[in-house]
C-alpha cells in the first residue's frame, strides 16, 4: 500500500538528509536526485513527491523502502 | 548467468547457438564475431578467476541463460533520453557507452533525469582501450544483431526475464569518505572544475589539491542516501583546472576518500555472494591502483572498465547484477 501524497512521510524523506540504509540502490539514487532538486527549487516539492510516488507505483520491489521514510 | 573468458572461436559458437550474450574484448576480437543476440564493448583489461590480466585476443563473455528474449538497440544524439524505452515489462537492460564520446558525457550529466531511469535495473560500463593506445584509437560498442560497430551512442541490450524472476542491481565500493577531511562542493555539474567551495570558502581547486598533498588515486565521495558514489580524478593542472572521470554534481557534498588498504584482499573479503553467477564489472583505476594484474579477487569477474554504470555513471566501483526469484528479492 503506497501512502497518499498528503502523507508526511514524502515531505520528510525529501526535506531531510536521512540515510536510507536497507533501501534498494534505485531508491537511494532517485531520492538523492529529488532532494537536490527540491533544495534548488522548494516550490517543486509537490511534483517531486508525485514523481517519487509514481516510482513506487511502478516498482513493487521497492515498496518496502517507504517504511524507511 | 554464466561468465567465461574464451577464445573468439568459442564465443562464435555460443552466438551461433542463439545465446544472449554481453561480450567485452578488443576491437579486433569483437569485429570478428558473427551476427547474433549480443552486444559488445571494447576492453582489454579483465578480472578473471585466475587473476587480473590484459588480453587482446580472447573475449570475456557473460551468457544470460534466463533470457526469454533480448533486443539490442543503439541510442544516440537526441534519442539518448529514450534509452529506457524498448524495455520489456519484466527485465533488465545492459548498457555500454564508448569512453570520451558525446553519449558518455550526456549520459553522465543528464542520465539520472531520463524518464523512468530507475524503474528497471540498468547496468553496464564505459568501454575503453589499451592505455598504450590512448590518442590513437577510440573505444567502441558493437551491435551484434546488425553487425555494426560504433564510436558514439549508448548500446543497450534490453533483456526479457521469465515471470517470477527479477534482477537485483547493486554496487560494491571500497572507498569511504574521510569525514574528518574538508567538505567540498561545486558550483556547476561537470567533468571539470577550476574552483570549488572548501568548507564554504572558494578556492582554486587544483592549487588546493597540490597544497594539501591530496592523493588523487583516492576519489571524491558523496553520500547518496547511504550509497557511496565516487568521482575519480583524471588530471590536476594548475592552468586548466581539475578534470574527473565522472561529473561532480552541483549541490552534492564531497569528501576525499580514505585509502581502502590493499584493494585485492579487501575486495575479496567484502564481495559477498556467488560472483560466478553474476554480471559484473570493475574499474580500470581499481585495476591499476590496486595492482590487480595477476592478483585474484574472488568470484566476481568481468572487464575492468573506463566507468561503471548502475543507473548512473560511477567510478572506482564494482557493479553487479544478479538474477533471482521475485519473492526472494522482495524479502532481501
Amino acid at each position: 500500500m503506497i501512502p497518499d501524497a498528503s502523507n508526511p512521510c514524502w515531505q520528510r524523506v525529501l526535506m531531510t538528509e536521512k540515510e536510507l540504509a536497507g533501501a534498494v540502490l534505485a531508491t537511494k539514487l532517485l531520492v538523492t536526485r529529488l532532494r537536490r532538486e527540491v533544495k534548488q527549487r522548494p516550490a517543486a516539492l509537490n511534483s517531486k513527491i508525485a514523481e517519487l510516488r509514481a516510482y513506487f507505483e511502478k516498482n513493487s520491489f521497492a515498496v518496502k523502502d517507504i517504511a524507511l521514510f | 548467468m554464466k561468465n567465461a573468458m574464451m577464445s573468439v572461436a568459442e564465443a562464435r559458437a555460443r552466438i551461433e547457438a542463439g545465446a544472449v550474450l554481453v561480450i567485452a574484448g578488443s576491437e579486433e576480437a569483437l569485429s570478428s564475431l558473427p551476427k547474433g543476440r549480443w552486444i559488445g564493448g571494447t576492453s582489454v583489461y579483465f578480472v578473471t578467476e585466475t587473476g587480473g590480466r590484459t588480453d587482446r585476443e580472447n573475449v570475456f563473455v557473460t551468457e544470460i541463460e534466463a533470457a526469454e528474449d533480448a533486443r539490442p538497440v543503439l541510442y544516440r544524439g537526441e534519442d539518448l533520453p529514450s534509452l529506457t524505452m524498448g524495455r520489456y515489462d519484466n527485465g533488465l537492460s545492459i548498457i555500454l557507452i564508448p569512453a570520451f564520446s558525446k553519449a558518455h558525457e550526456a549520459f553522465a550529466i543528464r542520465g539520472a533525469e531520463f524518464p523512468g531511469l530507475f524503474d528497471q535495473p540498468l547496468m553496464g560500463w564505459i568501454t575503453g582501450i589499451h592505455l598504450d593506445d590512448l590518442g590513437d584509437v577510440t573505444p567502441k560498442v558493437f551491435d551484434g544483431a546488425k553487425g555494426e560497430m560504433h564510436e558514439d551512442g549508448a548500446m543497450l541490450l534490453h533483456v526479457k526475464l521469465p515471470a517470477g524472476e527479477v534482477a537485483d542491481l547493486d554496487i560494491l565500493n571500497l572507498f569511504e569518505p574521510d569525514m574528518s577531511a574538508d567538505e567540498i562542493t561545486f558550483g556547476e555539474t561537470g567533468f571539470g572544475a577550476k574552483t570549488a567551495m572548501v568548507n564554504g570558502q572558494e578556492v582554486d581547486f587544483a592549487a588546493y589539491l597540490v597544497e594539501k598533498g591530496i592523493d588523487t588515486r583516492c576519489p571524491l565521495v558523496a553520500n547518496f542516501a547511504g550509497a557511496m558514489v565516487n568521482v575519480s580524478f583524471q588530471a590536476v593542472d594548475p592552468a586548466a583546472g581539475v578534470s574527473f572521470y565522472a561529473p561532480v554534481i552541483e549541490g552534492m557534498t564531497y569528501h576525499i576518500a580514505s585509502t581502502p588498504g590493499d584493494y585485492a584482499s579487501e575486495f575479496a573479503a567484502r564481495a559477498q555472494g556467488d560472483g560466478t553467477r553474476e554480471l559484473s564489472c570493475n574499474c580500470i583505476l581499481n585495476y591499476i591502483y590496486g595492482e590487480l594484474e595477476s592478483k585474484t579477487t574472488g568470484g566476481f569477474t568481468g572487464p575492468a572498465t573506463f566507468g561503471e554504470i548502475a543507473y548512473m555513471l560511477l567510478n572506482q566501483t564494482m557493479v553487479r547484477v544478479n538474477l533471482r526469484a521475485a519473492e526472494a528479492a522482495q524479502v532481501a
